[in-house]
Formats: C-alpha cells, structure tokens, sequence
C-alpha cells in the first residue's frame, strides 16, 4: 500500500478521496488554488500546498506544477477524481515517467478509450453493440439512401471529423434525405476540410444507463451494476439512481456482460464506467467508456455495500481484486440529487457568491458529499456543484420519501440553488412512475419556474426576519458565516472549546 | 410598522408591531403573536400559536432569501417611500455572474455618457459597464478580481449638481 498520495482535485470529489485514503491509513496531500485557500477539503488533508492562480489552467491542470509537488513531498502516487486530468493519458504517461502511479488505469486503455473512433472499433471487435450506421467513405447518395432505409428513420447524418454540432443533420423524412446530405456534406467541407461523412440511427427518447466495472491489474474485471443517469440538463446528469427503473434483469444482465468484455478487451485495471443508450425493447448501444471514478459512484456504493474509491486505491498499489461477481449484489434502491449553484428557471445560469448558510441533515440512510461550509465562496472559476445528496431505501418509493425529506431539511443561503426544482422533479408523477428518458426534462421542466407562493406562513416568516435586526449590517444573516476576516489570534471564543 | 415586500411580481404588505419579547403581526384583520424560542445551526425556531417557523435567512441589499419549514424563498424587501430599490438611477451592477476584469475610474471622477467604467469577464467574453449619463463616480463597490453577483451595485454614477 502507499503510504501517501497526492489529490490533483478539489472540491467535494477531494474530501471524497480524502476520507478513503485516510480509511486506508494512506496519508494525503492535496493542492488548491487561490481561490481555495482555507477551503474545508484543504484544511482536512495531511499536507497542502498552494498552487499560484485561480483558472483551472493556472492550477488543477497544471501537470508539471503538480508533478513537481507530488515529487518533492514524496507521493507515490496521483488520484486524479474525475474532471480536470482525471481522463488525460499524457498526464498518467508523465505520471510514470516521473516514477509516481496515477490511480486510474493503464495509459493503453486510456488512450483507446478517450477516442471514439478506437473505442467504437475495440466494441465491434468483441461484440459489443455500437450504434447502426454506415460509413459514408467511397459511397455514392443512392447507396446511403438506400442504407438510411436499412438503418430505419430517422437518421442523423454526421461529419466525420465533426464536432460541435457542425455538419450533424437528423432527418426525420426520406423525401428529404438527398437534400439533407448534400447540406451536411458541404457544411463538413466548409468546416473541416473533409466532406466525409457518418449515417447514424438517431435516438430522441433514450435512456443513459451505465455500468461500473472493476478491473485489477492480474486481468479479473467485475461490474457493479448498473446507474440510471437519464435525468439531464444541458447534457449534464443532475439525478442518477440504482437500479434503473427500467431495464428487465436480462437486459442487465447483458449490459453488465458486454460492459466487463469490453473493460477485459483493455485490460482495464480500476474502477471505469461503461455508458449505454437503452432504447427500449431490450436493445442497447455503446455510448463510452469513461475511464475514471464518476461523479455519481455513491449510488452504487450504497447499493453493493463497495467502496469504489478504496479500492481504486487498493489496486494502483498493487493488490488484487479479491472478490467475485458472485459477491456482488444490489440491496435496496439509491438515489443521487447534484445540487447546484444555478438557476434552473434562467436557462440553469450558474450563481456565485459565499454562503452565509450551509447545513445538511444528519440522518439515517442520507449520505452528503460535499466540499463547503457557511462562509465558502462560490466562484466562477469551477464547476458550480455544491453537494451531492445521496440516499438508500428499501424501494424506490422509499428513496425518493428520504430524499425529498433530506432535500427539504438542507439549507443552503447566499446563492441561488437548484434545489427547489430537483423537489419538483422528484415530486412529479412521470419521474415517480420511473418514466426518465434523456428528453426527460424537456418534456416537463421547459418552462420551470419556482412558483411565488404568498401565504400566512411566509407572511409570518417576513415579518420576524425583517425585525430580526432593525437597521443593522447590509449583510444581516441568520448564518454562522463570518463575512469580515479577524485576527485569527484575537478571537478566543472560537478557541475556547478547542 | 408596515414592512412593503416584493414575492415574484407583487407587491404584499405586512404590518407588524412589536410588544416587550413578542413580535405582533397583523395578516387579514387577525392578529398573530411571534415569540422567538431557540436557534440551532443558523436557523431559527419562531412559534406562532404553538407553531413553529423554522427560519433561515440572508440579506444583501434589498434582496432577501429565506429557507423556510423546507421551502426556499426569493424577494425583495421594498423601501420605506414605497419606491422599488432597483430602479435607483445611476447604480450599476452586472447583468450575470462574472469576475471584475478592470475598474477603469475611481471615486470622484466625472464620466460622461457612454463612458467604459468597468470591464466584467464572464464565459470568456468581456462585457463592459457604461455609464448611462454624465456625472461623478460616487462609489465603488468593487475591485478587480472581484467575482460578482448579477443585482449587486457595483458603481455608482451621480449627476453633478
């Protein structure tokens, strides 16, 4: 085992990662920026070092900053959390040739895996299923119509070096697939140099499941399951859950199949996600491989009793995967809520500011990962996410009772959050029947907005706040935050009880 | 006293008066007495005719959030003369959230219409703040590095007498 490691992180993945290595008696430095000075994921590690900026590039995707420092306090090895270098194989090879493990798998899988067209070919090698579609290269207009009508419609024409939406065409009707093709090939020309372009099918209502696997490094992968993450805004996961409430077991069972062949066919050796679409009708599609720890691993780890971290931990330094698939089962149902400093009605436009309030409840079966206090900052420089509020029940009924409770019983001030709107949803009838496409929140929050609802008991609130202190301080709060800075030296009731 | 609040897009009024511990509210011709009973972890316990109201709030200018028995709430707290706070001509303030790139004047400066006074940076665009008319830079409510919410004034324009 290490005997320590460095966290090229911040935030509530860095006090994640923290209390794993420190449950593995693995002693841990992390670094921070400017703008995360005194933050409580710093103060909670055994070493921290500062890193001169605020910008990501300045300071949590500085490699060679971060090198040095690992190098001189001696790390043995890098845990990467998820975000920032967590997916660079450069960063990992320089990790190497530095003689310092990254905690992740090997710069090979991580080099198939983060390009598509590699991982798209590896998943065809196998057998795992990819999305029905045809290369255009060398075909002629009649032979991709006549292709479109085998894929079925609609379809979605794309530029082969595309990206960015450039040259991507869905097109619903055949009468207008000629037309389609030719606007999608000049755009690709125009934009990319290259007129070659991709017929796919093209899914609207999909469901995003995903797999977690386990790999070590003497070739034994496992999953754990699946996550149902199909809840999304912007692309961007809010509510994620296990098991998903709509696989039949054998689809589950095959998803997990195909997602352990996969990892196998890399020789994936950590902890790594296999993203599905699920289209209904048992049948399901490659999306990724994302080949670090994901954001919403807590659900899996209240379901199968794992820690997920731990052992990425255990099999960096070397130790084999002890337990079978036969070991593995999925207890109960949880549930995951990202809270965010944004506002949903404004097109989830982030909101910055420091917290004069942040408490959450303590309470059986509600775990809360996150990485402020009252008094933290919220800064345009990282991503908004302020917590993680994770919870276990025996069904889903019961998880979604104890998460809205939960949601309800945390109060987060000084920001505007996401919260009421993840209540909505969770109260909504369409999410409570388990009905979560991707078009989800399209389909039902367009035009969300938190309802302004006047009655006694606001009234009554109102009035007690506004008198609470008649005429003081512009930044009167109920919070414990401390808005002005003492000498830390000169405050002995802060102390009195140390 | 007569508190003028702004919920969404109307205007309530709340009369509350105070007696020794006990706050007195009025609500539709009925009076309601509020006796504050403890505070645990920044939130208040207020009781109301064997009710409690589990209260947190802040407050930055004239805009207020609570957290209340569960329920987030956003308004605005009016001005005495009934006027609303936000249309004070000539305070300034970012559209979005941003980070203050540049402060172009200081206090006391005169500044005609049109005139850059700050340079805000927000999803890697810069976005100027003008001044609307002639006059003096009366306060500065910020520095660069600064990150800053939409609504809060920033810089203050007034009109030289």
């Amino acid at each position: 085992m290490f005997s320590k490691i460095l966290i090229a992180n911040r935030g509530e993945i860095a006090q994640r990662l923290i209390t794993a290595a420190q449950e593995l008696g693995v002693k841990t430095v992390v670094v921070y920026s400017e703008a995360d000075a005194g933050a409580p994921w710093v103060l909670a590690a055994d070493e921290a070092y500062g890193l001169l900026g605020v910008t990501a590039s300045e300071t949590y995707l500085d490699q060679e900053k971060i090198l040095d420092i690992a190098q001189a306090c001696g790390a043995e090895g890098i845990h990467p959390g998820y975000g920032f270098l967590s997916e660079n194989a450069g960063f990992a090879a320089n990790c190497a040739s530095r003689g310092i493990k990254f905690i992740g798998p090997s710069v090979d899988a991580m080099a198939v895996m983060g390009s598509k067209a590699r991982a798209r070919d590896v998943a065809v090698a196998v057998g795992v299923p990819v999305t029905p579609g045809v290369d255009g290269a060398g075909k002629s207009d009649a032979e991709l119509a006549e292709a479109a009508v085998e894929i079925g419609y609609p379809v979605l024409i794309k530029a082969s070096a595309g990206g960015g939406g450039k040259g991507m065409r869905v097109v619903g009707d055949p009468a207008e697939f000629l037309d389609a093709l030719q606007v999608a090939r000049s755009e690709a020309a125009n934009s990319f140099g290259d007129d070659h372009i991709i017929l796919e099918k093209f899914f609207t209502r999909i469901h995003h499941i995903e797999i977690q696997v386990l790999g070590d490094e003497y070739g034994h992968v496992i999953h754990c399951f699946e996550r149902e993450c199909s809840i999304q805004r912007r692309h961007q996961k809010i509510i994620e859950e296990t098991p998903s409430p709509t696989i039949p077991h054998e689809v589950r069972l095959e998803m997990a199949q195909a997602a352990v062949t996969l990892a196998q066919a890399v020789n994936y050796a950590s902890a790594g996600t296999v993203e599905f679409m699920y289209t209904g009708g048992g049948k399901f599609y490659l999306l990724e491989m994302n080949t670090r720890l994901q954001v919403e691993h807590p659900i899996t780890e209240l379901v199968t009793g794992l820690d997920l971290v731990q052992w990425q931990i255990r099999i960096a330094s070397g130790e084999r995967l002890s337990l079978t698939q036969a070991d593995l089962s999925q207890r109960g149902h949880a549930i995951e809520c990202r809270v965010y400093a944004e506002n949903p009605a404004q097109n989830f436009l982030p909101s910055i500011g420091t917290l004069s309030h942040c408490s959450f409840p303590v309470m059986p079966h509600v775990r809360i990962d996150s990485g402020i206090v009252a008094g933290s900052a919220v800064t345009p420089y990282y991503d908004p996410m302020l917590a993680k509020v994770v919870v276990w029940g025996g069904t889903r009924r019961d998880a979604i009772a104890r998460m809205v409770n939960a949601l309800k019983r945390t109060v987060l001030l000084g920001v505007t959050h996401n919260i009421p709107y993840l209540l909505a949803i969770l109260q909504e009838s369409h999410f409570q029947a388990g009905e979560t496409t991707t078009h989800y929140l399209a389909d039902y929050f367009a035009d969300w907005a938190e309802p302004a609802v006047w009655d006694d008991e606001l009234a009554l609130a109102i009035a007690a706040f506004e008198l609470l202190d008649h005429g003081m301080s512009d930044m009167l709060t109920t919070g414990d935050a401390v808005m002005v800075k003492p000498d830390p030296w000169q405050n002995p009731t802060r102390w009195r009880n140390v | 006293m007569k508190i003028q609040v702004k919920l969404g897009q109307e205007n309530m009024e709340i009369e509350v008066s105070r007696q020794g511990e006990k706050l007195l509210v009025e609500l539709a011709g009925q009076t309601h007495e509020l006796r504050m009973v403890g505070r645990t972890n920044g939130v208040l316990v207020v009781e109301v005719n064997g009710r409690f109201l589990h209260l947190a709030g802040t407050k930055q200018g004239y805009k207020r959030q609570l957290w209340l028995n569960g329920r987030c709430v956003a308004y605005e707290r009016l001005t005495a003369a009934g006027g609303d706070a936000e249309d004070v001509a000539g305070l300034l303030s970012a559209s979005i959230p941003a980070v203050v790139a540049d402060v172009l004047v200081k206090v006391g400066d005169e500044v005609s219409a049109g005139d850059k006074l700050i340079l805000l940076e927000s999803m890697k665009m810069i976005i100027p703040i003008e001044a609307p008319h002639d006059g003096i830079v009366a306060d500065l409510n910020c520095a660069t590095g600064d990150a800053v919410q939409p609504g809060l004034p920033l810089v203050e324009i007034r009109t030289a007498e």
